[in-house]
């Protein structure tokens, strides 16, 4: 029954959902930050796909305008990992370090290699 | 088909496994690799939902996403270490595990409540309607 099989996708898009959002508050890398936040995106992107497979199934026909929907939202949580990366690098280069914090984690951390 | 088959409880279960390794994973760059194989596995997911231009985007916005983070992950290993005292407490982390557990039983709520109709508006004949009916439940 096809009900059941799309059910079990919308219990495994909430626990991506949930799983995504404990990585993103507890990890304490930007880079894991940004990979718990990508899991994060395709929990809900799938929750929206199970949504649309479920009202596709309750005798409308599956809405192509809806899926283009998801793709945009796919490429846009791409430009946007691709522009935290890149915004995380550069803050690397310039200070050796990759947290906001005032005071450096540890002494020296990073400036050794210039001395 | 007979309710979920193997191919879907797999699927599940691998997906399962990929994203909780990419929170697990000791280095960064093994996440990053793992957050490929999480991406890809996605896409079959999508496959099986019927939207086959969903799963071929996501499955190449997975390798072109896991290739960026793999890239920054090598350059940026030496601040790995630096970063972990960052990381909060053991009571706060069972406090964000339990909120976080709110919000994904409260998606799955969602999911199990939104069920489809029984009766869908089909503007077939009686006979063919009860046909359908008929093959959809023995699916």
């Amino acid at each position: 029954m096809t009900p059941t099989i799309t059910t079990l996708y919308g219990l495994l898009a909430a626990a991506l959902v949930g799983l995504g959002l404990y990585g993103l508050l507890t990890q304490p890398h930007p880079l894991r930050k940004i990979l718990a936040f990508n899991v994060l995106g395709g929990g809900l992107f799938l929750v929206f796909g199970v949504v649309l497979r479920q009202g596709a199934t309750a005798g409308f026909p599956a809405d192509p305008v809806a899926q283009a929907f998801v793709i945009i939202a796919i490429v846009v949580a791409l430009a946007g990992t691709a522009l935290a990366v890149a915004i995380m690098l550069r803050l690397f280069a310039e200070t050796g370090r990759v947290t906001l914090r005032p005071e450096p984690p540890a002494p020296g951390d990073g400036k050794d290699a210039d001395s | 088909m007979t309710g979920p088959g193997f191919i879907e409880l797999g699927l599940i279960m691998w997906v399962l496994v990929a994203a909780i390794w990419i929170h697990v994973a000791r280095a960064t760059f093994a996440a990053a690799v793992g957050f490929i194989a999480f991406g890809l596995l996605l896409g079959l997911v999508w496959v099986r939902l019927g939207t086959v231009e969903v799963a071929l985007t996501q499955a190449a916005v997975a390798i072109v996403t896991g290739v960026l983070l793999l890239s920054a992950a090598a350059r940026m290993r030496a601040s790995e270490e630096a970063a972990i005292p960052e990381r909060p407490g053991p009571a706060m982390r069972s406090l964000i595990a339990v909120l976080c557990i709110v919000v994904s039983v409260a998606v799955a709520l969602v999911m199990l409540l939104e069920s489809p109709p029984r009766q869908p508006p089909s503007p077939l004949p009686a006979g063919m309607s009860a046909a359908q009916d008929a093959k959809r439940a023995e699916r």
